[in-house]
């Protein structure tokens, strides 16, 4: 069972008045119970609502979290300064602010392209050379 | 190959000459070098308080490794030619900031035409040719910082003095210079602050009027348009017929069959 499955699962309660979800998937079991129970100290909280309930903040968190650096204009994305060179950044590698992530190209115009933040670099988004569009995400980047 | 110092045929140039000729206009500070990397590396690294409120110029007699498209090197023959970089502030920025850079093959086209009677004409986005031959180059930069442009450095090279045995062998056939062509020593001065002053004027008008005067300039220079190309992209050659710019100065390029393309970088060659 996938954590969309469960969030979907979990948006399903809320919306209804259902106090409880039992669902059977690939062999998992999932219990979802709500709301007298959140606020009751008397009953004790099913564990698969602890831990799904948990994984869901944390999903959430974690999205909220990342940094997307778009291109601020149409070009030709590049992640070296040149063909020989190796890539500004890696998949992994701590970023500071200001350093250098890319180059996008728009009539021998060399845009670089900085960090915003401090932190890790999550993912590359798009592929050397490619065309890039205005707003088009570039890379992820958690924050530090 | 010419000896590589300043001698009474090739002098260094004259700051007061250049200082004297583009007094009061938006190139508030005027930075001259003997030798440095490149001027755009200078440019680029110019400290914010070192920068007018407008424009400045870096003006070196030689480049240890000047800068070409996509790490390759610009060939810096000391005293002979022009290494240049115009540096436009963020305050001074049009909102399409990549215009400047076919604005500044406008200028250099008619810096040339008006100083030296050649008839150069821009080659897509932005060589300066004369007779099919590059005379001069320009390669700008530009750094987004949260996603707002800082200053944008304006890399422009000239051949004015250079002889063809100065360029590499493999350049003989591409490359050339004012005296090549004219048969004449250009003045490097006389060059510069025309180059200068087109700047500023360009400049003027596309902050004023946007961007429809410079592209209609271009159009107009343009050694590219309604020619066969074939255009090297980062991993792919595109061949067709040059059709037009769009507003942001993009290639639209016709192949034989499908779409069109519309391209924002990549070495052109005319064909015919």
């Amino acid at each position: 069972m996938e954590l969309d499955d469960l969030k979907g699962l979990i948006e399903l309660l809320k919306e209804t008045d259902i106090t409880e979800l039992l669902v059977e998937k690939d062999g998992t079991k999932v219990k979802i119970r709500r709301d007298k129970i959140f606020s009751s100290v008397e009953i004790p909280l099913s564990k698969p609502l602890q831990v799904q309930d948990t994984i869901l903040r944390e999903t959430e968190d974690e999205t909220q979290r990342l940094i997307t650096v778009t291109s601020p204009i149409v070009g030709t994305f590049y992640r070296s300064p040149s063909p020989d060179a190796p890539a500004f950044v890696d998949a992994g590698i701590r970023v500071k602010k200001g350093q250098v992530l890319c180059i996008i190209e728009a009539m021998k115009l060399m845009n670089e392209i900085e960090s915003e933040a401090d932190g890790i670099l999550v993912k590359a988004l798009v592929e050397n050379g490619q065309a890039v569009e205005y707003g088009e995400p570039l890379f992820l980047i958690e924050p530090l | 190959m010419a000896s590589n110092g300043p001698d009474s045929h090739f002098p260094p140039l004259s700051s007061d000459v250049i200082q004297a000729g583009i007094r009061g206009g938006i190139w508030e500070r005027l930075l001259f070098f003997d030798s440095v990397d490149s001027t755009n590396q200078r440019g680029l690294a110019l400290p914010a308080s070192d920068l007018p409120d407008q424009g400045a110029v870096l003006i070196a007699e030689s480049q240890t490794s000047g800068r070409g498209r996509r790490g390759r090197n610009w060939i810096s023959t000391p005293y002979r030619n022009i290494y240049l970089s115009a540096i436009f502030s963020s305050a001074a920025l049009p909102d399409d900031a990549t215009l400047l850079s076919l604005l500044a093959a406008v200028s250099g086209a008619w810096a040339l035409r008006i100083t030296t009677g050649l008839e150069v004409r821009v080659k897509w986005p932005n060589d300066l040719m004369v007779n099919n031959r590059k005379i001069g180059g320009i390669l700008s930069e530009l750094r987004f910082g949260s996603g707002r442009p800082g200053r944008a450095v304006i890399g422009i090279g000239i051949n004015v003095n250079s002889e063809a045995g100065d360029f590499p062998e493999e350049l003989r056939e591409v490359a050339t210079s004012v005296r090549v062509e004219t048969g004449d020593m250009g003045s490097r001065e006389g060059i510069i602050i025309e180059v200068l002053k087109q700047l500023e004027a360009w400049h003027g008008r596309l902050m004023a009027e946007g961007g429809t005067p410079v592209l209609k300039e271009w159009k107009r220079l343009s050694s590219t348009l309604g020619k066969k190309v074939r255009v090297a992209l980062a991993d792919e050659v595109v061949s067709g017929i040059a059709e037009a710019i769009d507003e942001g100065g993009m290639l639209i390029v016709r192949p034989r069959s499908g779409e069109s393309r519309r391209i924002s970088a990549g070495d052109v060659t005319e064909l015919r």
